[in-house]
């Protein structure tokens, strides 16, 4: 593609192709000027998060089951859950979570069985230690209702217990029943 | 001391000299270290806005004290300076910049009366203290032995000797039509008889008046943006590949010299652009009328000698408030005031303008700021000159 033009013409033409290439780019940047900004005041106007974003974990624990799913599906180990009790009777002591490990990838909500954990709209979590990091979930429990649970598990073992004893002598007394047939 | 003309011209005149000299420095120093205040602001928040980012707006309401905690920054930094560099060159460069920058401003008037000397070469002056810049930054790029900095000052060397030609030479046009050097008149040129009209307001301007004179004055404007080296002629400092030029050495107030003197040249160059092709204080706000060669000054010593002349405290005081009160006075203080308004409208627009291109075109190759200037600008601006040349002596 050999360039045939004339010097003169070339010189023109370059000229003018200069002129209106500024002229573009001084009405773009000219419109940009009035166009609404896309940052924002950061901590005074935050942004409308979309309902599927996946931001800071939310537990209702008292829908939690205590299946422990979650654990099993963290792909990085960052849940640990301490309880007393099972089922009905348990009393969750612990459900922290380690945000320097998590990753968001939603594997935990996916297991949960009870839909109890689900990833929040809240984003902005920082902190200058690791153990800041750790998010702790569930509701801190005091002393009291500890022991309280505590007495009330020990009773229904106990009751769990004589039933069981009650229930293992009416076997025992029907196998007797049995052998005296 | 009985009247205003025995100050004038008595044996303590020297004293009014000195008192006014000072005072219109200071003023004006206050104005020229202003455009860095103001224009700092002004130039990131525009550049945010153009760039979709809201800008500094922590400081102060909108941000706009920013440049104060700026300055405090630069206040409180320390001076560092190369272990290899030519002391005296590196420690006057900065200084020797700031007065090419700083000292035109005593010849660029706000109004008709507003202004530190009415030069009759003030074109000239205005011209020639821009070129002292040069010395300065070369200076700036030598002193620290660092190559960074002497790119950039032999790139700005190359560049800003080459477009003062071409702006000398649109000034010419200005020059040849007005048929002066003297700053004012070349604005009274602009507010009378142009296009068959007494009072033409805006077809008066210089870049109404003929082609030549809008061709230069685009081409003033282009060669301004060289010589201040803005984008897209920012190549002595730029940044993505010189550090900062010939500034990268220079750190604290040293460096907020350099840049104090950038913003001011860039006034200086929008301010002769308003003077001399815009119409000055002249348009687009009309002044009252005043009757021509009034001094406000001599009508307020007149008022102070009739209320019992220098000598007395309530000459002063009631003098001047006399002053105050009289229509006349009024009316060129309105007349001032709407001038210096004008100009100073006129003066930011084009500023604006500057940092607009700069926010918007890309810094263009050494060749190509050559290639610009040298081969289009230059035969260009002479065409302009001999065009007015033509249009003088024809019409």
């Amino acid at each position: 593609m050999a360039n045939k033009q004339s010097p003169l013409r070339q010189y023109f033409k370059d000229l003018w192709n200069g002129i209106i290439t500024t002229w573009q780019g001084m009405t773009l940047t000219g419109w940009y000027l009035f166009k609404p900004k896309v940052t924002m005041r950061y901590p005074e106007e935050k942004p409308v998060i979309p309902p599927s974003h996946r931001g800071l974990h939310i537990y209702e624990e008292n829908k939690c089951a205590l299946c422990l799913g979650c654990v099993a599906a963290c792909p990085v180990d960052c849940i640990s859950i301490e309880a007393l009790g099972k089922g009905k009777n348990r009393l969750i002591l612990k459900f922290d979570i380690d945000y320097s490990k998590c990753l968001f990838c939603n594997l935990c909500c996916e297991a949960c069985r009870p839909a109890c954990l689900h990833l929040g709209p809240d984003y902005d979590l920082s902190s200058t230690t690791r153990e800041g990091c750790v998010l702790h979930l569930a509701r801190v429990k005091t002393e009291e209702e500890i022991e309280a649970h505590k007495k009330m598990l020990a009773a229904r073992e106990a009751e769990r217990k004589a039933k069981a004893e009650a229930y293992q002598k009416e076997l025992e007394k029907e196998a007797e029943k049995e052998k005296d047939k | 001391m009985e009247t205003f003309t025995q100050l004038y011209n008595g044996p303590y005149s020297w004293l009014l000299y000195v008192t006014v000299m000072a005072v219109g420095g200071a003023i004006m120093f206050v104005w020229a270290a202003g455009m860095a205040v103001i224009w700092t602001y002004g130039e990131r928040r525009i550049a945010a806005f153009i760039q979709s980012r809201l800008g500094p707006n922590r400081v102060g309401p909108w941000g706009i004290l920013q440049p104060i905690a700026d300055g405090i920054k630069l206040l409180a930094k320390e001076d560092v300076r190369t272990k290899v560099a030519a002391k005296l060159l590196y420690n006057m460069a900065p200084l020797l910049v700031f007065i090419g920058a700083f000292m035109p401003f005593a010849a660029l008037p706000f109004s008709e009366r507003w202004v530190v000397v009415n030069m009759d070469i003030g074109l000239y002056y205005i011209l020639a203290f821009e070129a002292v810049e040069v010395i300065g930054i070369l200076m700036a790029g030598f002193a620290p032995g660092s190559k960074w900095s002497l790119y950039g000052g032999m790139r700005l060397a190359a560049q800003m000797l080459s477009y003062e030609v071409p702006l000398g030479l649109c000034v010419m046009v200005v020059i040849i039509l007005a048929g002066s050097l003297n700053l004012a008149s070349i604005v009274e040129w602009q507010s009378h008889n142009a296009w068959g009209f007494k009072e033409p307001w805006i077809l008066g301007w210089t870049i109404f008046r003929s082609p030549a004179a809008f061709l230069a004055f685009i081409m003033f404007y282009i060669g301004g943006l060289a010589s201040t080296k803005r984008a897209p002629f920012d190549l002595p400092e730029a940044e993505s590949e010189l550090v900062a030029g010939y500034h990268t050495e220079y750190s604290g107030m040293r460096f907020a010299f350099f840049f104090m003197a950038e913003y001011a040249s860039m006034y200086l160059i929008c301010g002769l652009a308003a003077v001399i092709f815009l119409g000055g204080w002249y348009g687009p706000i009309p002044q009252p009328a005043v009757p021509e060669g009034v001094s406000l000054v001599r009508r307020w010593s007149e008022f102070v000698a009739a209320a019992g002349g220098f000598g007395s405290l309530g000459g002063w005081v009631w003098g001047s408030l006399n002053a105050w009160a009289d229509p006349l006075n009024l009316r060129i203080l309105a007349h001032e005031a709407i001038g210096a308004f004008n100009m100073v409208l006129k003066a930011f627009s084009l500023y604006f303008i500057m940092i607009w291109a700069r926010w918007t075109l890309p810094r263009i190759r050494i060749d190509q700021v050559m290639h610009l200037c040298l081969k289009v600008l230059l035969p260009f601006s002479l065409l302009c000159v001999i065009l007015a040349l033509v249009q003088v002596a024809v019409f």
